[in-house]
């Protein structure tokens, strides 16, 4: 298999691990662009070494997207969205260089451990995989639910309120029982649901970013400048204090990965909430919890070695990215299956190295990049909010630039700055909106195959047993709700209730095997919209907002004119205004647009290969020159 | 390895500089174009594989063009022809779609934004090489030669109720003796995993699709729905037309057999004018004849039968001008779904 030379061996693997690593840097790349752009470049190695490439590539991919998550509160993906409820505040903090440190050696371990699991599986893949099905998806997902009170701090009731917002938007598209469009309003744009992406930077980066930050800039700037290796060491020595939470969240995301059709953020939000519950932590999780950064971390990158087993063992793709995967692995000469546990066996350990390999040499090249973006990341806060705005603008509309993703961005966005505003949590959203859809479809599923039959599973007695002693758990142990925490504004039940009512509305008239699901969702968010608002607001909490809003008429103009005049043009001007708001000088000021809007055009163009003249003028000036 | 590797990496640049000396013989309606590729399926799929292939080698006969791809699955493929069927003469959009269209248009029609009749057929890539496998405690009720009313039926699931794999499952409760009772909802992987895990009992796909199954021995073929690009190991495979009832409709299994056969089509929006549609159709029959994506189509185990813009068009034309065949399709189908939920247990007239 070696031939007569390691070179390619070798080569494959530090281009594949750099290449990952930059795909994760970028945000909006990713793992599934990196792989389509990877393939190509399959040509310069024999079978073997490509495989190698690919898997380097795709292995570190989770590792560097933590970097801009936490340096910049820009997550991508709704996984990266756990790591930023607690990353980006210890950013915030001046202890950027910590949190990314106990990201890397959290990401590092979980990979590692998920590929010595992959390759551990061999001799028993076959019984692991068929273990787990649409009853097993269904107890993870009540587990997913049960964590709503962990990521909802400000309030049980509020938590699940905007869980059931997020449930509900899970139900917008093709029905899963009947076929049927539902919650769509007739947009066949819909019908393939509404695009997580879009959903993340309107929840949370924008509203993030439109943050006040005067006196907490100030320290974290001083502390960012301060910030070197010695910082980044710290952190990665600070997770293995939290060693039962690392190794929870590497078994979930083990776990979750090896089922195909789970999809990915399920055991990064499990991971999270389960730490959110379980660790105790001086500053409480969603404020800074060094945990809260470990946990979804290790469990991100260790579910890719998961995902190898039904893919590469089974030809079963574990994820979407997986089933790319197998295509390039096809294209590169290298067949994927049961042939995998025989005869190339040999294959399946170096692959299971490269994982490992990957992981590791990932952490040099981070040590290069983090020092230079967290000093540059703490520099006037307040300059880089403008850029990671459009950064995650662009991230959210590069895979689908069409108008009902610029809607769903808007309505995002004002849905994410009225519960902050009304101090509501967002994060239940998410965990909502990855478990509804799951939870639906797993339903229905076992009722339809299985119905009552289905508790005779083993695997199935095995979740239930532990999700009733976790819910047990959950009873006997209060939550504690922090004494920084400040307590919701009732005006925020505003927008929920008109969320539910508009839904219930819309599906009036609906196939009732699909209006069903959704009436009882917007009926259970209407009573726990209702109940928040007969809850009195603590007179000490009824404080007028500090100017979150300062620019939020520049950027609700910047996301009406996207469509209009295009994501570049309406890009440069909100920088410039931005920027001339903050009193920067003509001559920087321009520059940097111009540098920015430019590596922007070059990243669409080049690499995402979008239609320069449709996708970047904008359908405005694309109307008006007749096209 | 380093020779090989060099000589690769050789091979690839004369090739690139081969490439960039070719005359544009289909561009001239297209050059300076930018054409949008809309793969129906999602990424990492035979479809989308095949395509990506196809628009690689596209580049080389039409340089002066710009070529864009993106993926938008969905509803059998809806998704896809709604946005194609949208686009405008300015920009040049191409779909890559499966025969899950033209089923779509029969069983959904007017919810449909979009009429399949208004679109341009440029060619077929490849048959969709659909087989019907099963699992092997359950040949004994996978006999099409015998009654399987009173076994329990053979589950299978698919996507959704619109996914090509359901219609066939209705078809093949209505035209054979075989008794599925399809079950929507499951993606590709999960439908894999439940399959082998003895969860569903049958399975109908593509056969590259489950081709590591059938050689590890866990899934048997039982018959195949067309009759082309099939590998050599299923050649005595019953194909629908071996297996069908004697009175089931024969239009209906003809009309199966030859989606199947030609199963992934290339299709322009109809807002493109003839010029382009002409340039589209002479590139297509130039790269499907190509040696690059030939061997590309071999290196991944694929079996490329095209059809050219003629042959498809004239035979979307003929299904979709003949009412007999759309009814009796229409017929099967609702019957195959009765039957599937248990409430009837064969299409004769009257029986329950």
């Amino acid at each position: 298999m070696f031939g007569a030379s390691l070179l390619p061996y070798l080569s494959a693997l530090v281009f594949g691990t750099a290449l990952g690593f930059i795909c994760g840097l970028v945000p909006g790349l990713g793992s599934r662009v990196g792989l389509i752009l990877a393939i190509p470049l399959c040509v310069f190695w024999d079978p073997y070494p490509a495989a190698i490439f690919l898997i380097a590539m795709h292995a570190v991919v989770h590792t560097s997207s933590s970097i801009p998550t936490i340096a910049f509160a820009l997550p991508t993906s709704g996984a990266d969205a756990a790591t930023v409820l607690d990353g980006y505040p210890l950013a915030r903090m001046g202890r950027a260089g910590e949190a990314l440190g106990a990201s890397l050696s959290a990401s590092a371990i979980g990979g590692v451990l998920g590929a010595l699991a992959f390759v551990a599986a061999v001799p028993i893949a076959r019984p692991i995989v068929t273990s787990f099905g649409p009853p097993e998806f269904l107890l993870l997902s009540l587990m997913g639910i049960s964590l709503i009170s962990a990521v909802s701090r400000e309030g049980m009731v509020h938590g699940l309120a905007v869980a059931a917002i997020g449930v509900v938007c899970a139900m917008v598209g093709l029905s899963v029982r009947t076929g049927d469009p539902r919650l769509t309003f007739g947009l066949p744009e819909l019908w393939d649901g509404l695009d997580l992406p879009a959903l993340v930077a309107g929840l949370f980066i924008i509203p993030e970013m439109l943050t006040p930050t005067r006196f907490a800039d100030d320290v974290a700037e001083r502390s960012a400048k301060l910030t070197t290796v010695k910082e980044v060491f710290k952190g990665m020595a600070v997770t293995l204090r939290y060693r039962a939470t690392l190794l929870r969240s590497t078994f979930y995301g083990i776990v979750v990965g090896l089922m195909p059709g789970l999809g990915a953020s399920i055991s990064v939000w499990l991971s999270y909430g389960y730490a959110a519950r379980t660790v105790k932590s001086e500053i409480p999780f969603g404020q800074g919890a060094i945990a809260g950064v470990i946990a979804p971390e290790a469990a991100n990158n260790a579910k890719e070695g998961g995902a190898m087993i039904p893919t590469l063992f089974f030809g079963i793709p574990g994820s979407s990215s997986m089933a790319i995967m197998m295509a390039a692995l096809a294209l590169a000469g290298v067949s994927v299956g049961p042939r995998m546990l025989g005869q190339d066996i040999a294959l399946t350990y170096l692959l299971g190295g490269t994982v490992v390999a990957a992981n590791l040499i990932a952490i040099p090249l981070f040590f290069l990049a983090v020092p230079w973006i967290v000093r540059f990341s703490a520099v006037r806060r307040e300059l880089i909010a403008p850029f990671a705005i459009v950064i995650g603008v662009t991230a959210s509309l590069i895979h689908e630039p069409n108008l009902i993703t610029h809607a769903e961005l808007v309505l995002a966005t004002a849905l994410g700055l009225a519960l902050k505003a009304a101090k509501w949590p967002r994060a239940p959203f998410i965990l909502g909106f990855v478990v509804g859809d799951l939870l639906e479809a797993s339903s229905y599923q076992t009722a339809v195959i299985w119905g009552w039959s289905a508790l005779t599973r083993p695997m199935t007695v095995v979740l239930t047993l532990a999700l009733v002693a976790w819910v047990a758990y959950l009873i006997r142990r209060k939550q504690q709700r922090a004494a920084s925490v400040d307590h919701p504004d009732k005006s925020g039940a505003i927008l929920p209730i008109a969320i539910f009512a508009l839904a219930a509305l819309a599906e009036l008239h609906g196939n009732p095997q699909d209006c069903i699901p959704v009436f009882a969702i917007c009926a259970a968010g209407l009573v726990l919209s209702a109940i928040t608002l007969l809850r009195p607001t603590p007179a000490a909490d009824r404080r007028p907002n500090d100017g979150t809003l300062r620019y939020g008429w520049l950027v609700g103009g910047f996301l009406v004119a996207n469509p209009i005049i295009g994501l570049t043009a309406s890009s440069g001007i909100f920088l410039g205004l931005m920027l001339h708001a903050m009193r920067i000088r003509i001559v920087p000021m321009v520059l940097a647009v111009l540098g920015f809007i430019g590596l922007q055009l070059l990243l669409l163009s080049v690499v995402f290969d979008i239609g320069i003249e449709r996708d970047i003028l904008g359908r405005g000036l694309w109307w008006l020159l007749g096209r | 390895m380093i020779v090989k590797s060099l000589g690769k990496f050789a091979a690839a640049l004369i090739l690139l500089a081969c490439a960039s000396n070719m005359p544009s013989h289909a561009g001239s309606a297209l050059d300076g174009a930018t054409i949008r590729i809309i793969i129906a399926h999602k990424a990492g799929n035979t479809t989308d594989t095949m395509a990506r292939l196809f628009a690689k080698t596209l580049e080389k006969y039409l340089p002066d063009s710009s070529i864009n791809v993106q993926n938008l699955d969905g509803n059998g493929g809806s998704l896809a022809m709604a946005e194609i069927h949208d686009a405008k003469a300015s920009l040049v959009t191409v779909g890559f779609v499966n025969s899950s269209v033209v089923f779509s248009q029969v069983t959904q029609g007017d919810a449909l934004p979009y009429d399949i009749k208004d679109f341009h057929w440029i060619g077929a890539l490849a048959s969709s090489q659909r087989v019907l496998v099963v699992r092997k405690d359950a040949l004994d009720r996978a006999d099409p030669g015998k009654s399987n009313a009173a076994a329990k039926p053979m589950v299978s699931l698919a996507m959704s109720a619109s996914a090509q794999n359901y219609i066939d499952g209705l078809l093949l409760n209505g035209t054979t003796n075989l008794r599925l009772r399809m079950v929507p909802g499951f993606k590709t992987e999960q439908q894999n995993a439940m399959l082998l895990a003895g969860d569903a009992d049958a399975g109908i796909g593509t056969y590259e699709n489950f081709r590591e199954f059938i050689e590890a021995g866990d899934l048997v073929p039982v018959l195949k729905f067309g009759t082309v690009g099939y590998p050599d190991a299923l050649a005595t495979l019953p194909t629908l037309e071996h297996v069908a009832l004697p009175d089931a409709p024969r239009d209906v299994i003809a009309l199966s057999t030859k989606l199947s056969d030609m199963g992934r089509f290339v299709v322009a929006a109809p807002a493109t004018p003839e010029a382009q549609r002409e340039a589209l159709a002479k590139a297509f029959d130039q790269v499907v004849a190509d040696p690059d994506y030939l061997a590309g189509l071999k290196a991944a185990n694929f079996i490329g039968t095209p059809a050219n813009a003629d042959t498809v068009t004239t035979f979307i034309g003929d299904l979709l001008g003949n009412s007999k065949v759309l009814g009796d399709l229409k017929a099967m189908i609702a019957c195959g779904q009765q039957i599937s939920d248990g409430s009837r247990h064969s299409c004769d007239s009257g029986s329950l």
